[in-house]
């Protein structure tokens, strides 16, 4: 199976990974503790009873008598699991040991006469055990103690073994224990870790299916998750704004790929199906009418892609501006001058309310793109028999500029698609001189002056202004 | 073969008109969806050719008028819209066929012969009745290897009695068939022009193949 880097799996890593060391460590620590609190607890009884045994070990005149029985002591005559004890003089000869070691002797170190020492040997019977050496001095007799203090004592030392098959099989048993425990306790925290991610990710998992069927051709569906998670609530709301955005966004370019197709398709067909025409029957084509059409067909696209390029120019910052002073008015007027024969033509009158002495400091390309295009657009859209209004108003050094002009068939909700790549009103996109950029390029100059262009449409007025032109400093309007 | 052009450019309009009258068809050409709607309610079109994004009435709009009127005439979509939505659009609501622009004339043309030969269940661009063979691409009479020449009114009446062999058509049906809506030709003038076509058929060698019914109309009995 493929392994898959999943939060599932991380989580599932990282818990039985820590469980485990931490495990495996408090497991070496206890059993080490065990380990040794049960060698020194048989080290201990071995001890005690090694005195137990010196205990009954009595030096009488007639030399040492040693009282021990096997009825009271019997493990150290049994055949099965013996215990072993031998004593020997301090010259390292031994004159006393226990049934159970027949002719066989325990292991005697030679000095050690006043403390005792363990060690691990192994036991006539083969098995592994573990004995003491104790050196002592062996209790006098009442009578001789009283007949002779000054008597010279012989310091006497008893070797005390037993096997430690009981504290082995004990310590083995622990470690099997511990052994087993370990992987169980690991496989039952897998188990729960499992169950417990599974169940925390759920509705993350959620998210993750229901992302998985958005795709580039639907849109449209959002994140919803049936249970409620707090931690998730925030995450999804913004995700589903970003998707609304990702839409709108996609839905934008869509309808631009499309506008700009549609409006390069039609010239494009255009000359195609003329060029076509009038080379099967040239002699019939009225070749004036044919090369004026193909001019215009030409014309129509050669605008088109002169307001695209412009366009990338502008969202590029590939325009440079150069600032001067600038009569407005004049300049108006010279713009105007450029329109007044298509407005004319609707009987539509232009009123420029703008005051001969109004002098901004702008660049004066950008500014004449922004009236123009306005200017453009609103004789192009202005209802017939209407006029024109050129307004300002300055205020804190700046100057607003008010372009308003009477429209039909636009609504509010219009608004704000109007600064859009390519959006008309008109879905037949039938308008030889305009393809739905005029206010986009607006815009854009707007945005590169730091200017701020608001629509506003009250009753048929559509009013666009300009706001934030930078006045002259020495202007009039400042004093 | 009468052809209706609903189509905003006016260039493409003119070209197109010109292009298809030269090819012998009557052709009407209207700006917008309304009067596009208005000439395919009055008048009886083999063809038309409909753009979608249209002023006042939209394609798709024109179209579902024209389905809900039961109007008769095959339609070929004429639009810059080329998404697979709006082509399956285009053709959901009742198109015969969908071309995106732009395309060329030719291929325009041959999109409507196909329609043609769909419509009067015919194979291939030549019809054969008695013997005379007759193209509905090239526009032309072939009886026995020789070319019968026709005039352009001539070679439209034998075309529509050909393609509705068996069936009497009447002489005010040829007329409106044959001529745009700004054109009348009288019946006088159709039995002139039928009179002349039998004269052309009976000097190649052909016997009469259209009957007259008197008071109802003529007939190609095949």
């Amino acid at each position: 199976m493929r392994y898959k880097n999943t939060i599932n799996s991380r989580i599932l890593e990282t818990s039985i990974f820590g469980v485990g060391i931490f495990l495996i460590f408090v497991g070496l620590t206890s059993f080490s503790a065990i380990n040794h609190y049960l060698q020194d607890s048989f080290d201990s009884n071995l001890l005690t009873k090694a005195q137990v045994l010196v205990t009954l070990f009595e030096e009488k005149e007639d030399g040492y008598e040693f009282e021990f029985a096997d009825e009271i002591m019997p493990e150290f005559s049994r055949s099965k699991n013996p215990e072993y004890f031998q004593f020997w003089h301090e010259n390292g000869d031994h004159f006393e040991k226990s049934n159970s070691l027949f002719d066989t002797d325990l292991p005697y170190t030679e000095g050690l006469i006043s403390s005792y020492q363990f060690g691990d040997l192994t036991l006539p019977n083969g098995k592994n055990g573990r004995m003491v050496q104790i050196g002592f001095t062996p209790h006098l007799d009442d009578g001789l103690i009283a007949s002779d203090g000054n008597r010279n004592v012989e310091n006497l030392v008893l070797v005390l073994a037993r096997d430690t098959i009981s504290i082995e099989a004990l310590i083995d048993t622990m470690a099997l224990i511990l052994i087993l425990t370990v992987p169980s306790i690991l496989l039952v925290i897998a188990f729960i870790v499992r169950y417990a991610v599974r169940r925390g990710l759920k509705p993350l998992n959620e998210v993750n299916i229901q992302l998985s069927e958005i795709n580039g051709y639907d849109l449209s569906k959002r994140v919803e998750i049936k249970s409620t998670v707090a931690d998730l609530e925030g995450v999804i709301t913004v995700l589903n704004q970003v998707l609304d955005g990702i839409q709108k966004s996609f839905q934008r370019e869509q309808r631009f790929s499309s506008d700009v197709a549609h409006e390069l398709r039609t010239p494009i067909a255009e000359l195609m199906n003329m060029a076509e025409v009038a080379a099967k029957w040239p002699q019939k084509v009225n070749h004036e009418e044919f090369y004026r059409d193909a001019l215009d067909s030409s014309k129509k696209l050669h605008l088109i892609v002169d307001s695209l390029l412009e366009m990338a120019r502008c969202k590029a910052g590939n325009i440079i501006l150069d600032f001067s002073q600038i009569k407005i008015r004049y300049h108006l007027d010279d713009i105007l001058l450029r329109y007044e024969q298509c407005a004319q033509k609707k009987r539509v009158f232009f009123e420029n309310n703008i005051d001969e002495n109004l002098e901004i400091y702008s660049s004066e390309l950008a500014l004449d793109m922004i009236l123009s295009n306005l200017l453009s657009n609103t004789v192009e859209y202005s209802a017939i028999d209407s006029h024109i209004e050129i307004n300002q108003r300055v205020e804190f050094g700046k100057v607003t500029l008010s372009i308003t002009n009477q429209v039909e068939n636009l609504d509010k909700d219009d608004l704000p698609h109007m600064t859009e790549s390519m959006w008309r009103k008109d879905q037949s996109r039938s308008s030889e001189d305009h393809i739905g950029l005029g206010l986009t390029l607006v815009q854009a100059y707007c945005d590169m002056l730091n200017f701020k262009m608001n629509i506003q449409l009250e009753k048929n007025r559509l009013t666009v202004l300009i706001i934030g032109i930078n006045l002259v400093k020495k202007n009039s309007y400042l004093r | 073969m009468k052809i209706l052009i609903v189509e905003d450019s006016e260039r493409l309009r003119r070209s197109l008109s010109k292009g298809f009258s030269e090819l012998g068809y009557a052709v009407d050409a209207a700006e917008d969806g309304e009067i596009g709607l208005s000439y395919a309610k009055n008048f009886e079109y083999d063809i038309i050719i409909l753009d979608i994004m249209l002023p006042k009435l939209d394609g798709i709009s024109v179209l579902k008028e024209l389905k809900d009127f039961r109007i008769q005439s095959n339609i070929i979509i004429l639009s810059a819209k080329d998404r697979v939505k709006d082509r399956v659009n285009g053709l959901n609501f009742g198109a015969d066929d969908y071309l995106c622009k732009p395309f060329s004339f030719d291929e325009l043309h041959a999109r409507v012969l196909t329609l043609i030969r769909r419509a009067n269940s015919i194979q291939s661009n030549t019809i054969v009745i008695k013997n005379i063979s007759l193209d509905i691409q090239l526009k032309q009479v072939i009886f026995r290897n020789k070319l019968i020449r026709f005039t352009h009114m001539e070679y439209s009446i034998f075309e529509k009695l050909a393609l509705n062999s068996n069936k009497v058509i009447s002489s005010t049906r040829l007329s409106e068939s044959i001529s745009d809506s700004e054109t009348f030709i009288s019946n006088n003038s159709i039995e002139v022009h039928i009179s002349s076509v039998r004269k052309k058929l009976k000097h190649a060698g052909v016997d009469d193949v259209i009957e007259t019914k008197r008071n109802f109309g003529y007939v190609i009995i095949k």
